[in-house]
């Protein structure tokens, strides 16, 4: 019975080994936790409320007592970036899922079962992709009312199809190989088939489309409430920060007030990115067992280290 | 000796399979007959395309989307009652049972066939979990218990081994373990050892002989090698193009092949005492495609003993011996085909 534990615990620490030697994902998964935590602790950080006005110290610029300065109103901007943070995260992330979700259901379904269903199903992701998106968010979002939950809502139904696409093609060719045929000798059922035997194979592709779904969502909800249509403005998110730049002083007498709330926005998705590449490298089954142990000193050395 | 009658663990009477393909339907297996007694070894040889593997499909309910089996009974004796196999629905809760269940199958390319995204053990496991209500750890056992006694070295670390970490020889080993683990009667295989070298070959063949003796498993092996036919089977069918032309215990059919089929089949079996400066035999010409034959017999073609009553109706089996049946009807009253003169009668 040791013996049993201590292979799957190998089989994890292999993986976990795998992942630590892989540079971008580390790098990555640093910059991620790194933002997710003060996001977390957001007020303890700044020491301030977010939504706390302070009219006599409107717009200062960054300081020891604000480090990222202070908007019209008077706010501490890094307590409204870190707090700001926690509504983006949340609308990426779980946009994310549920658009990978639906698109990976359908996509498995359609698949494999190819036919009718695959027809049907197929149209209607080029009938949501050949709409201007944003318009079909538009009518959506006039459809739903705004609000941090619809925006979510929005964003999966319109954007299920890359994941959905991505999924069918790889069932298209799993369902040729002879496991398959072998599976289904074996008595098993075809859900069974379909999402026990059959996704586990797709799985490096979902996560990786997971993650750039991530950072495509959240750039997205800040398109979105820049232009007064994503989350109402009174919660602070790094969309509706932004949504400042609208007006040309800011822009180039307040540079504080738009330059941190897009480097956060951009940080957020270079990690994701990073931690998408470095997943696709670790899961992939079929690479588990090979040794990526010199990766960091490529990564750090690069094209010079190895020429010598 | 079996009681041939009596105790039939699968019997296909006057199988059809047709397939359509665009417009055409295409008749790929034509009035296919088999019986295999419980525990006795049968092994249907051919060229490829002769309805080999169809045949198997067929047996298991697992035809490709454009297949069907147009008429014909597959009847397999399930626990002392007999089911017709071609009535149930195919994915339907007793086929799936059957399968895997009472019916396993081994496959010839063995990387392919095992799921590159779950350990080899689980795999096996999964197959047991789904036939007997078991417990996880108890099936655990039982597949290491297994894998040991198919000769796979360390079997509590192979258990959570990934199929690429196996050789040939050894995920083959795998497979027979998958199909083996739920003891079920009746076991497939299609060409288990075509992608393996000689001495694995046998390896493989003396293992599945042995679950056929000590387990009294009954098998069908599908291949085109004639000398593990010899080696292994009790009964061989030879197919060409969708018909079973000859059928009989192996020692008849080998040694006194009398289908001109069967004959050339034999006659193109290299032998390492041969000669090399005598050609190697061939069967003269090409299969046929099965949208070709119409009428008459489907070697008529290829035949050197063909005369025009071959072209003209179907031909129907005939018994030469106890248990052996060949479908010809150049055969004179003792079972033997006419001396040639010559090649004179080729076309």
């Amino acid at each position: 019975m040791s013996k049993k534990n201590h292979d799957q615990q190998s089989t994890t620490q292999i993986f976990i080994s795998n992942f630590l030697h892989n540079p971008s994902g580390v790098i990555g998964l640093i910059i991620i936790s790194t933002l997710m935590i003060s996001a977390i602790f957001a007020v303890q950080i700044s020491g301030v409320e977010p939504d706390y006005i302070d009219p006599i110290n409107s717009r200062l610029g960054p300081s020891w007592d604000h480090l990222m300065g202070t908007d019209q109103l008077g706010r501490d901007m890094l307590s409204r970036i870190l707090s700001g943070a926690r509504q983006s995260i949340y609308i990426g992330v779980l946009a994310s899922f549920l658009a990978n979700l639906i698109g990976t259901v359908l996509g498995a379904i359609a698949g494999y079962l190819g036919g009718k269903i695959d027809t049907v199903v197929m149209r209607v992701s080029e009938l949501v992709m050949t709409f201007p998106q944003l318009i079909l968010v538009l009518i959506f979002v006039s459809l739903l009312g705004q609000g941090i939950n619809n925006v979510i809502i929005v964003f999966a139904l319109t954007g299920w199809m890359t994941t959905f696409r991505l999924v069918r093609g790889e069932f298209f060719s799993l369902r040729e190989e002879a496991f398959v045929e072998a599976d289904r000798a074996f008595g098993f059922s075809k859900p069974r088939i379909i999402f026990k035997h059959l996704l586990p194979n797709t799985m490096s592709p979902i996560v990786v489309a997971f993650t750039v779904n991530i950072a495509i969502f959240i750039i997205a909800e800040a398109g979105l409430s820049f232009l007064g249509l994503g989350v109402p403005v009174t919660t602070p998110t790094w969309g509706n920060l932004l949504t400042a730049a609208q007006n040309p002083v800011v822009v180039n007498e307040y540079w504080w007030l738009w330059v941190f709330p897009a480097l956060s926005i951009a940080t957020f998705v270079l990690g994701v990115n990073f931690v998408g590449d470095g997943l696709r490298d670790v899961l992939d089954p079929r690479h588990k067992s090979l040794i990526t142990k010199n990766k960091w000193k490529k990564f750090l050395v690069g094209r010079f280290g190895s020429k010598k | 000796m079996i009681d041939a009658t009596k105790d039939l663990i699968l019997d296909l009477k006057n199988v059809n399979v047709k397939f359509k393909v665009e417009d055409d339907t295409l008749h790929i297996l034509r009035d296919v007959s088999l019986s295999v007694p419980r525990g006795s070894f049968l092994c249907v040889v051919g060229e490829s395309g002769c309805g080999k593997s169809v045949t198997a499909q067929a047996i298991v309910q697992l035809l490709p989307d454009n297949g069907q089996i147009s008429s014909g009974e597959i009847l397999f004796s399930e626990d002392n009652q007999v089911v017709a196999l071609n009535e149930l629905e195919k994915f339907g809760k007793q086929m799936r049972d059957i399968r895997g269940g009472k019916i396993g199958m081994i496959f010839q390319d063995t990387l392919s066939s095992l799921n590159p995204a779950h350990k080899v053990g689980r795999q096996v496991a999964e197959s047991l979990l789904q036939h007997f209500p078991i417990s996880k750890e108890e099936a655990r056992t039982r597949v290491i218990e297994l894998f040991r006694k198919l000769g796979i070295p360390d079997p509590e670390r192979r258990y959570d081994a990934y199929p690429h970490e196996f050789s040939g020889g050894m995920r083959q080993r795998v497979m027979i373990a998958i199909a083996t683990i739920c003891e079920p009667d009746l076991v497939i295989a299609d060409e288990p050892t075509t992608a393996l070298d000689v001495t694995i070959q046998a390896q493989i063949m003396s293992l599945l002989k042995e679950l056929q003796k000590t387990a009294g498993k009954s098998f069908i092996l599908i291949t085109h090698n004639m000398a593990l036919v010899s080696e292994v089977a009790d009964h061989v069918a030879v197919m060409y193009l969708g018909r079973v032309v000859e059928y009989g215990a192996v020692d008849k059919v080998l040694r006194d092949p009398r289908h001109p089929y069967t004959k050339a089949l034999m006659a193109s079996v290299p032998t390492l005492d041969a000669d090399k400066d005598v050609e190697l035999q061939t069967v003269d010409g090409q299969t046929p495609s099965p949208a070709e034959v119409t009428v008459g017999c489907e070697f008529a073609g290829r035949c050197p003993y063909v005369i025009n009553a071959c072209k003209e109706k179907t031909i129907e089996m005939t018994q030469v011996g106890p248990g052996h049946d060949v479908r010809c009807i150049r055969l004179d009253s003792n079972g033997k085909l006419p001396v040639l003169t010559g090649g004179a009668s080729h076309e």
